[in-house]
């Protein structure tokens, strides 16, 4: 800070006086004790913050007898009722060898186990030329010799056979090597490959994910027949140390995004992952935004499509829906549908879906704007008899909407979670208390319930669940804005919201894409659908995402 | 900071939004050329386009894409600052005059009881948080605009002939008073309301991609010249359907205009929704201004981090500025095409400009010829977006 | 930290919001014609035809489906705001189709009037003008109209748009005669209104429970105005020829006596009108030609036949008759020296230099000596049964 001369001594030392005082009060108690709080805090980390169990077999190498491996595995695992082990020595004309077998009761094939496993053992040990030393031989041996053909792995620290263990496969242990061997012998309960619940089309595949990667995988496999489909596996979650794939087609894919995408999930540290959901919080991008940047899919045919196009699919274990990065906004209101019919058709359909979503949006704010602030733009007979209607009624026009909006919303959510026994008798009573009675009882006029109904009809045809939760919340703020600022504020809030979604962008693509940034190419396939032969040969030319 | 890029048709639209929002104000030259009023702005598009052409010397001389760098080359740095600093406040000042044409305009049409502060304030707010986000999202968001507007504005003239009546005649008697007489609007209008004002586009220039090691101009002259055509199919349809009577009163004359669709009653009053449209585009004008504010700070002294802190403390003065402006509508008129145009506006949009490209030519002869480099400026281009 | 400072602003602004103009529709008092007389102290009556809410929507009432509230004053905004002590709500002006001006009015002058309801920001959509004649605005207002119920747009304001299938009214909207009064060289003319009957009578609901109706309202012929001030009546077949020689008829009839002395009706579709100034021995001169499509839809004496002969000869008689309509409407324009067909302004716009000279001396001098020449030329297309 520069210190005028002019003013001559005085003023130096007062103003050096003054950062005396200053410093003196900054060094004060009340002062310091936020600053050291937060200090501590930082300096703690995210130790204290959430409980981390015992990961010290990550490292840790096996054992060389039999007792004492599973001695280590009945540390962590021995109060479990579904940890199985069993000991037995083989016997043959030259030696005595002792087995050790463990494995979880509800994960592994019991009939594997009993017949071909044991059997194998048995037999196969018998077929012995000579006396097998302890170590690498004996264990060479029983991996070609004694166990072959049944999934067969090796492992030599405990990270890595208690992954295998607790994915289902069975543990073998001989006397003697320092590895242990790996049978593969998975069999899960799992749900059968049903109906999607819900991103249901009329024509076309009707099969959905369930919950076992592999079978996901299988189906995504079923589609796509081609050598350079890659299933790159991580494994995240500290806790949890769930199976995450990332599946593209190597060659169509934009390296950018792949690394953006490895980057993000490398970086993250999730102390579990048990749906999808969780990683999308690894995935997220910088910026806050209502609207959803990942798009999700528990269709193979939609996903299988995606990676086509040069999409990244990320499929996590246990959870049926596939994330798919990058995305743009546009996606969220396409359907497999659409390529199911003729170009023409589709686009129909299209802008009629876009028109819905468009309605869900703003038809409540419209209904505000019209009613309150600009009754002029209203033809005369609409405006003579929405105005007989509300002068029966007893609320203001916005509390009236407000509250048959949330009462709308409620319905909508309680007939998500309630038990189907109950279901029709609860949709025939809201449809009946929210509709008829009110109108009859006079609390609120037939237009609200007009006007509600469009909204929710609206949203109902947008394909994505997401996108449907956005759009929830977005025609809320606008209601209340053009309750608030009259057309004014609710253009300039669409003057923001238009901004805001131009200036997304999910891993590097822009998310209003054939909007945004115009591109012709882009707009081929947003709210209208030109003949297939436009679209996905100059896509492959260009190496350029669709949208 | 990287620097951003916006594509030539963006630039279009943008300049296209620009000169739009001036429709506000055009009403004032119609008092004096009633039925004429279209022959000055046919005369002030081509005007218009050659002063955006002696503008963009200051890049070619020059030989750098970056403004700051440009006119530090041209004027050296002392007076570069104070070049900024100068432009700095010119560039407030159009931005409070047009704050005040908007919350004059909402005031009148849509809510008459409203208070200004609340209009001034959102209205701020809105672009401030435009502004923040930069240059790439305006472009963006005006393509949109663009397209809304024009569709709309074809709809509109649709519905207008299908309703009315127009009466050629209207349009007689032709330049009664003599070319010469329409000169002066003209050149008034090519560097003011409602075509002109186009320096702070300037600055926006520099985002522009270049392509092929030349930056290309034509884009600016068919925004230019696209917007005029426009603006003189509104004038001449004001003045077909509208006798030139009726006018003058008002000034905005565009919304009496739309207010003529009378569709059985039923499409009616559709001039909420062109105030509506012209919002939009106004938004877009404030926050590039607002972004060339800043570029001039910039230049004077670098500010890369508190983007939100500046915008903010340009907004509040701008409040406090205006509720001071607020009672005297009419005096704010009369001032301005007394005492502004010709005066401050001419000399901040065609005096200097034309200083610093003469001050140009003469540096490009003296100095030797330097190698260009154009070459290494353009040779990084940046990773195209999908 | 930032998301917190902006939703605290966002809340606090909602309560400056000063939306109080925020009116609710079932609030508004929805006004759907207007009239200004001059009462018998010689001040300003504005009376308001008022919806009555309660006689619209799903469950309505039985009432009179307007109010008429009437209040004197100096001038028109004084009238509003007395007005405003009468009604609970704010008016509402923006739906309001029809301004009716009384005679006496209009005879002193009705352009601050027109203004004021034309600059008003609410109400800046088109709006008929029309005058009362023999009757007061107010009568006008009352009467409980036959054709419709009042949403219908109030009847009396569509009267005028329907009468130019007869052809002697005018439909004016509040631009128009602004432009007509401001500008040189045309002098306004407007359409008019009358009431048939009991005006006492017509106000009673009662009256649209009969069959025979006591008082109805009737469009009627024009009248004419020198600058804003009323000034003469045109009789039906003057207001015929007026609207012939402007053009404004868009579908008319003609009632040609043939020469045996029977009648036939011509039906005259897309009459075009144009007029050109000439100069003749340095006097102006005026060529009036107007150009239709015709089709013969009535003959009473019963035979109509497609002869060149008798095709002909009905086609003349109809150019005949449309002449002498259009001299007479000039005739009578002249008498009272006022320029409403707009000659003056085709100087203006054609030969300028020449109105600059003779600008002030038109209206008198030149005017009422005007040569004109009138040349009607129409084509028969059908000759129905």
């Amino acid at each position: 800070m520069k210190i005028p001369a002019a003013h001559g001594r005085n003023f130096c030392l007062k103003v050096s006086k003054l950062r005396i005082i200053i410093d003196k009060v900054k060094k004060m108690a009340i002062f310091k004790k936020g600053k050291e709080n937060k200090k501590q805090k930082n300096q703690q980390g995210q130790k204290t913050q959430f409980p981390v169990s015992n990961d010290d077999y990550l490292k840790k190498e096996l054992y060389a007898t039999v007792r004492e491996n599973i001695d280590y595995l009945k540390i962590y695992q021995g109060e479990c009722w579904d940890f199985v082990t069993v000991k037995f020595t083989l016997e043959n004309n030259h030696q005595e060898i002792d087995v050790g077998l463990a494995y979880l009761a509800g994960l592994v094939d019991q009939k594997l186990l009993n017949k071909t496993v044991i059997d194998a053992l048995n037999r196969n040990f018998l077929k012995a030329k000579k006396e097998l030393p302890e170590g690498e031989e004996r264990f060479r041996f029983f991996k070609s010799k004694v166990l072959i053909a049944i999934g067969i792995d090796e492992a030599e620290s405990f990270g890595k056979l208690f992954n295998a263990l607790l994915s289902g496969d069975m543990i073998v242990f001989l006397e003697g090597c320092n590895k242990c061997l790996i049978v593969g012998a998975r069999m899960y309960q799992e749900r059968a490959v049903e109906k999607p619940t819900t991103q249901i089309t009329v024509m076309g595949s009707n099969d959905s994910f369930n919950e076992n990667l592999l079978t996901n995988l299988s189906l995504l496999r079923k589609r796509i027949k081609n050598p350079n489909l890659i299933f790159k596996n991580y494994i995240l979650g500290k806790e949890s140390n769930t199976n995450v794939v990332l599946a593209y087609i190597k060659g169509l894919v934009d390296e950018n995004v792949l690394q953006e995408v490895e980057k993000r999930i490398q970086k993250a540290e999730l102390p579990e992952v048990t749906d999808a959901s969780y990683l999308e919080v690894a995935l997220r991008e910088k910026q806050f935004s209502i609207f959803p940047k990942i798009f999700y899919s528990e269709r193979p045919d939609t996903v299988a499509n995606n990676i086509l196009e040069g999409r990244i699919a990320i499929l996590c274990d246990s959870s049926p829906e596939a994330l798919i990065a990058p995305s743009v906004f546009i996606q969220f209101l396409h359907s497999t549908d659409d390529f199911h019919q003729k170009a023409f058709i589709a686009s129909f359909f299209r802008l009629l879906r876009t028109m819905g979503f468009l309605l869900s949006l703003f038809v409540p704010s419209l209904y505000i704007l019209l009613i309150f602030h600009h009754s002029e733009l209203l033809p005369v007979n609409l405006l003579f008899s929405v105005a007989g209607q509300r002068i029966q009624t007893p609320l203001p026009a916005y509390l009236e909407l407000f509250t048959v909006m949330v009462a709308f919303d409620l319905l909508r959510e309680a007939g998500t979670r309630m038990p189907t026994a109950i279901g029709t008798s609860l949709s025939f009573v809201g449809a009946i208390i929210i509709g008829q009675s009110s109108v009859d009882a006079g609390l609120i006029s037939p237009i609200i319930v007009i006007i509600v109904a469009l909204t929710g009809i609206g949203a109902l045809a947008i394909p994505n669940y997401k996108l449907n939760l956005a759009t929830t919340i977005t025609k809320y703020i606008l209601a209340i804005i053009s309750v608030a600022f009259g057309s004014f504020g609710f253009t300039l809030a669409l003057v923001m919201l238009l901004v805001h979604l131009s200036s997304l962008r999910s891993f590097g693509v822009d998310y209003f894409a054939p909007f945004a940034p115009f591109s012709k190419e882009g707009l081929k396939d947003s709210l209208i659908r030109v003949h297939l032969e436009n679209l996905r040969n100059k896509w492959r030319q260009k190496k350029q995402y669709p949208h | 900071m990287e620097k951003k890029y916006i594509s030539k048709w963006q630039f279009f639209t943008l300049i296209y939004a620009y000169i739009l929002s001036h429709e506000l104000t055009r009403g004032a030259y119609i008092y004096y050329y009633r039925h004429s009023s279209w022959i000055p702005i046919l005369l002030a598009v081509p005007l218009s386009c050659l002063l955006f052409f002696i503008y963009s010397f200051i890049y070619k001389n020059s030989g750098s894409t970056d403004f700051k760098t440009a006119i530090e080359k041209v004027l050296g740095k002392f007076f570069a600052k104070i070049f900024f600093g100068i432009y700095f406040f010119y560039f407030l000042f159009i931005i409070i005059l047009k704050l005040r044409d908007v919350g004059e305009l909402v005031q009148i049409y849509i809510m008459q009881e409203s208070s200004f502060l609340m209009i001034y304030g959102f209205y701020l707010f809105a672009a401030v948080y435009c502004a923040i986000k930069g240059i790439e999202v305006i472009a963006r968001y005006s393509g949109i605009v663009f397209f809304i507007t024009f569709t709309s504005f074809i709809l509109f003239y649709i519905l207008l002939f299908l309703v009315n009546e127009p009466d050629y005649g209207n349009l007689l008697p032709f330049m009664p008073d003599g070319f010469l007489h329409y000169v002066n609007p003209a050149l008034k209008m090519a560097y003011s309301v409602p075509l002109g004002e186009l320096f702070g586009m300037l600055v926006i220039f520099q985002h522009v991609r270049p392509e092929q090691k030349k930056k290309d101009f034509k884009t600016a002259y068919i925004g230019i010249a696209s917007m005029g055509a426009m603006m003189l199919l509104i004038s001449l349809t004001n003045i077909i359907f509208l006798e030139p009577e009726v006018l003058i009163l008002g000034y905005t004359p565009i919304i009496r205009l739309w207010r003529r669709i009378d569709v059985e009653d039923f499409i009616q009053r559709l001039d909420i929704i062109v105030i509506n449209i012209l919002i939009m585009n106004l938004i877009i004008k404030t926050s590039v201004l607002l972004i060339a504010t800043k570029a001039m700070a910039d230049g004077i002294k670098e500010t890369k981090k508190n983007k939100f802190l500046f915008y903010s403390v340009i907004a509040v003065i701008f409040i406090i500025l205006l509720m001071l402006f607020v009672p005297d509508y009419t005096k704010l008129i009369n001032l301005r095409y007394k005492v502004f145009i010709p005066y401050v506006k001419s000399v901040f949009e065609v005096f200097i400009p034309i200083l610093i490209v003469i001050i140009s030519f003469l540096r490009k002869k003296t100095s030797k010829p330097k190698k260009n480099n154009l070459n290494t400026t353009f040779s990084k281009l940046p990773p195209s977006s999908a | 930290m930032k998301r917190i400072i902006i939703i605290a602003l966002f809340i606090t602004s909602l309560v400056f919001t000063g939306c109080t103009d925020k009116r609710e529709v079932d609030d508004l008092i929805i006004a759907t014609a207007i009239a200004l007389d001059l009462n018998e102290e010689g001040s300003l009556e504005l009376s308001i035809q008022i919806l009555n809410v309660h006689s619209v929507g799903n469950r309505p009432m039985d009432a009179a489906p307007v109010v008429v509230i009437a209040e004197t004053g100096r001038t028109v905004q004084e009238v509003l705001r007395k007005i405003s002590t009468i009604i609970p709500e704010k008016l509402f002006f923006s739906h309001f189709v029809l301004l009716v001006i009384g005679e006496e009015l209009a005879r002193e002058g009705i352009l601050p009037y027109v203004t004021f309801f034309a600059i008003n920001q609410d109400a800046l959509h088109r709006f008929n003008i029309a005058v009362a004649r023999g009757c007061k605005g107010k009568d006008v207002l009352k009467i409980v109209s036959v054709a419709a119920h009042v949403p219908s747009m109030s009847a009396e304001g569509k009267l005028l748009e329907t009468s130019k299938y007869y052809g002697i009214g005018k439909y004016y909207t509040n631009d128009e005669v602004l432009s007509d009064i401001r500008s040189e060289g045309i002098s306004l003319s407007l359409g008019s209104i009358q009431i048939i009957g009991d005006p006492e009578k017509g106000s009673d609901l009662e009256n649209r429970k009969k069959t025979d109706l006591e008082a109805y309202t009737k469009a009627s012929t024009i009248a004419v105005f020198k600058k804003d001030k009323l000034i003469d009546w045109m009789d039906e077949e003057e207001s015929l020829g007026y609207n012939y020689i402007s053009g404004k008829i868009k579908n008319s009839y003609i009632v040609v006596t043939k020469g045996d002395g029977t009648f036939a009706s011509v039906q005259v579709m897309k009459v075009n009108s144009k007029t050109k100034p000439i100069l003749e021995n340095g006097k102006i001169k005026f060529k009036i030609s107007i150009s239709f499509l015709a089709e013969i839809t009535e003959d009473l004496s019963g035979e109509t036949s497609h002869d060149n002969a008798y095709v002909r000869d009905i086609l003349e008689r109809t150019n005949y008759e449309i002449r002498l309509l259009c001299e007479k409407a000039i005739q009578k324009a002249q008498t009272i020296k006022a320029d409403i067909f707009g000659f003056g302004r085709l100087l203006y716009r054609k030969k300028y230099k020449l109105w600059l000279e003779i600008k002030d001396r038109f209206e008198e001098e030149i005017f009422p000596e005007l040569e004109t020449e009138i040349v009607v030329q129409g084509k028969i297309t059908r000759v129905k049964p």
